[in-house]
This record gives structure tokens, C-alpha cells and sequence, in this order.
């Protein structure tokens, strides 16, 4: 039981702060909802090395992401996606950065995962290297390139 | 403000998700652990889900193997939905879990062997049985996705559906209360996977009289020789150009199910000798428990070495 009862304390530690970054990163709140509980459901499966790992959270973050487009590829043409500004604009009284959310989905999602991982889980550029299995000038790089982009489009769209 | 910080604000400001249930997810998880491990273990795996909107199928007993999985419709989390699918799996879940007892223990197994899982697993049982091969998993999963679609679309009227499923259920045990024998079984309007076809190659053979059909046989041997009296069963299979060491292993893991009441390893001992010539020869001796049994499997070399000669005992306990 002492398993069950650290993955659930890990569950509410955590859920929350996953589910916001992966819907970020998708933009599709529903979809996020699907891939994220898989992805706990996979970490379940196994726990005792998730359990040991130092950044568990950027992996059930990761495993979702990756459910995801892995989903999409598969599904695009026979489920439509619900955009996240029908879901939130109509069930949420809470402010949602919607045009950040829409410059990020013009990002490849290699950048995006960079980005969120870097400033939404605030992790070191050699934590974010580890937990997506890539080199760490590839993160650097990554994330200067797509905040870069995005600053410019949003720049753009202020201006209009 | 700056992007990283807009992505910050983003990230910690979200709006909460809907509450989930972390025990839920987990249990989930070590569900899947456990049939996947018993996919690795050989053991035939028969995937049932169920949608209650249509009729049922009926399907001779001698194709089931055991054990059955039976996939329950998801409870869908939408709101809208919740409600009819939830209502939906409580009408038929029962009675096909009941159903697949029936079968398992026709086919000799124990009515402990079936499980429920959720629908979603029907994806992830779908990618194991078919192998690596993209085509069949994307066929098993298409009619998995189709069904549940079909039972759970939005305007689903559910009281004229429900009460077709209600009326099928009615119908089924009907069907079982006149046929004692079960000669046939019934589901509710199920997908089934069936282990033969999707299966690794390593699935077993079908299994002489008296032994539990749950029992795994090489799919390379040959039965040599089989008795059976009294509650006690032996049989014996050679198996040409294989390591004797290669062969106890398999066994080894074959026979340690993660299955109350499945086949158990109680103990293990043998002796091989390895050659200059590169053969291997001596023998392995398991100690076995399951199905109702208890016994001992042995595993030989002959002469020549490469063939393996594969003695199980059995005694009903």
C-alpha cells in the first residue's frame, strides 16, 4: 500500500502543474486531459523507477506530450481537436494567456517541450537536456530560437 | 512581460484541471503491468469489450482460450456522457464477466482468470497481442475506438438503447439457463482478440487430457507420450536442435504467472554440463503448483543432445 499511497501523494503534488503545461503545449485542453492521465497511468505501471527519478514530474510531463502527438498523427483525420480558446474562454472565469498558447502551437514541439519545461517547470537547461534525453546545446539553442520567434509574433500582434 | 515569464504565469496560473483520482490511474497502471506480464508469459489472452448497443455473437466454446480479459466500457468523463456510459457499463458489465467465467471454466481454467479492465486498455492489450505489426493494432483498436463511439456519442438515447442492452442481457442469461453444457458462449456485442491469431509465436500448443489447457507446450515439441488416471496426468514431449538450458528458462518463465491460482514455480533445481564441443546436456526439474494441480516438470537431454525430452506430472489437488 505504501506504493499506492506515494503515487497518489504524487498525483496531487503534481497533476495540476502537468496538466497546464501539456495543454500549453498542445493547445487542445481535452486532449491534454486524455494524454495526461495515460501518462499517470504509465508512471504507475513504473513506479518504482519514476518513483527514484529526480524530476518525475518532466517525465509524466514528457510520456504526455509524446501520447499525444503520437494520438494526433494517428487520429487527426477522424477527431476534430477542441481549439483551447472554445474550452476555456467558455468554462473557466480565469484569465488564460490564449495568444501565447497560439504562438506556441506554431513552434515545432521539440521548442515548445524546451520552452515549458525551461520556464513553465523551471528547470536548468541541464535538467530539461536530461528529461528529454537530448544534448544540452540542443536545449540552449532550442529555447533562444523559439523565444525569439515568439517574442517577434507577439510583438507583431500588439502592434496591429 | 517577457515570454519566459508569460510561459511561467501560464503554467502556474492555469486554470485546475478537473479533480482526478490518482488511486484510480494507479490501479490502472498495475493492471496493465500484470496482463502484460502475462502476455510475456504466453499465456492466451482473449480481449472482450463490451458496447451493449447492438446484438449479441455467439462463438463456440472450443475457440476461447483462457484467460479472458473482459473490457468494460470506459466511464466516460465528460459530464454529458457520464451519466448514459456509465449506466451503460453497469447493465452489461456483470453479466459479461459472468459470461466469461462460464467460458474459462468450460475451457478448463478457473473463473479467477477473468479480468476487467477499462476500454482504453483494449488499445494497449491491442499493441502487445498484435506484435509490433502497425496494421493489425490499428484494426483492433479501430473497432475498440468505433464501438465505443457508437455507445457514446453525444444524443446518445440512451433509454431506448439501454433498454435493447437490457433486453439482450435478459436474452443471454436466457441462453445460459437453457444450456447447461455450454456448448456455445454469448457476449454482449463484443470485440474479441483472439490470442491464436495475434499472439507471439511462442504460444502454446493445445495440451492432452487431464492437463490444464493453461499448461504451455512448446510450440516446436512433439507429444511422445500421455496417460492419464485417477486425478494424476503425464505426458511427455521431445523437442529436436535446442539448449537444454534455453528450454528450462522459457519454462521457468512461462510457468511463474502473476495469477492467483496460475502456474507457480515452488522450487527449482538441475545440473548441466557444458562440453568442449559446445553442447549442453544434464537436466532441469521444476516443481510446479496451479490450475488446481500440483507437480513436477522435467527437462532432459537426450542422445543427441539437442534433444530436449519435456516430462510434466500432474496430480488434481
Amino acid at each position: 500500500m505504501e506504493n499506492a499511497e506515494a503515487f497518489v501523494a504524487f498525483y496531487e503534488q503534481t497533476h495540476r502543474r502537468v496538466h497546464a503545461a501539456v495543454t500549453a503545449t498542445l493547445g487542445d485542453s481535452q486532449l491534454a486531459g486524455e494524454a495526461v492521465d495515460e501518462a499517470f497511468v504509465r508512471a504507475a505501471e513504473r513506479w518504482r523507477d519514476v518513483r527514484a527519478m529526480q524530476r518525475p514530474g518532466g517525465w509524466v510531463y514528457r510520456v504526455a506530450v509524446n501520447w499525444a502527438t503520437s494520438w494526433r498523427r494517428k487520429w487527426l483525420m477522424r477527431r476534430p481537436t477542441v481549439p483551447i480558446e472554445q474550452l476555456d474562454r467558455g468554462q473557466v472565469d480565469v484569465e488564460v494567456d490564449l495568444d501565447l498558447i497560439g504562438q506556441l502551437q506554431q513552434l515545432p514541439v521539440q521548442q515548445r517541450k524546451v520552452l515549458i519545461l525551461r520556464h513553465g517547470f523551471g528547470l536548468s537547461v541541464r535538467d530539461t537536456a536530461e528529461t528529454l534525453g537530448i544534448a544540452e546545446g540542443t536545449v540552449k539553442s532550442a529555447a533562444h530560437r523559439a523565444s525569439q520567434q515568439i517574442r517577434a509574433r507577439l510583438e507583431a500582434t500588439d502592434g496591429r | 512581460m517577457d515570454v519566459d515569464e508569460r510561459i511561467r504565469e501560464l503554467v502556474e496560473h492555469h486554470p485546475a484541471p478537473p479533480a482526478g483520482d490518482g488511486r484510480v490511474l494507479y490501479e490502472r497502471g498495475r493492471r496493465r503491468l500484470r496482463t502484460r506480464r502475462l502476455a510475456a508469459a504466453g499465456v492466451s489472452v482473449v480481449v472482450v469489450a463490451v458496447v451493449a448497443t447492438a446484438g449479441l455473437q455467439l462463438l463456440p466454446t472450443d475457440e476461447v482460450p483462457t484467460p479472458v480479459i473482459a473490457g468494460l466500457p470506459e466511464l466516460d468523463q465528460q459530464p454529458a456522457r457520464s451519466a448514459a456510459c456509465a449506466q451503460l457499463a453497469a447493465d452489461t458489465a456483470e453479466v459479461v464477466v459472468e459470461v466469461a467465467e462460464h467460458a474459462v471454466a468450460r475451457a478448463g481454467g478457473i473463473p479467477g482468470d477473468v479480468f476487467a479492465v477499462e476500454h482504453d486498455d483494449v488499445w494497449e492489450l491491442a499493441a502487445q497481442l498484435a506484435d509490433g505489426d502497425p496494421q493489425l493494432q490499428t484494426a483492433v483498436g479501430d473497432i475498440a475506438d468505433d464501438q465505443q463511439q457508437q455507445a457514446c456519442e453525444p444524443g446518445f438515447a440512451y433509454p431506448e438503447v439501454s433498454q435493447h442492452a437490457r433486453d439482450e442481457v435478459e436474452r443471454h442469461r436466457a441462453a445460459i439457463a437453457d444450456d447447461p453444457d455450454m456448448q456455445t458462449y454469448a457476449t454482449a456485442n463484443v470485440l474479441v482478440v483472439l490470442a491464436g491469431e495475434f499472439a507471439p509465436p511462442t504460444v502454446r500448443q493445445p495440451v492432452p487430457e487431464g492437463i490444464p489447457v493453461t499448461f504451455p507446450v512448446h510450440p516446436d515439441a512433439q507429444l511422445v507420450s500421455h496417460a492419464e488416471h485417477e486425478g494424476q496426468a503425464t505426458a511427455t514431449w521431445q523437442l529436436a536442435g535446442a539448449d537444454i538450458e534455453e528450454i528450462a528458462n522459457l519454462y521457468h518463465e512461462w510457468l511463474n504467472e502473476p495469477l492467483a491460482g496460475g502456474w507457480n514455480v515452488v522450487a527449482s533445481d538441475g545440473m548441466t554440463t557444458h562440453d568442449p564441443d559446445g553442447t549442453t546436456t544434464g537436466r532441469a526439474r521444476l516443481e510446479i503448483s496451479g490450475y488446481g494441480t500440483t507437480g513436477q516438470l522435467n527437462i532432459d537431454t537426450m542422445e543427441p543432445p539437442d534433444i530436449i525430452e519435456i516430462t510434466i506430472q500432474l496430480t488434481a489437488q
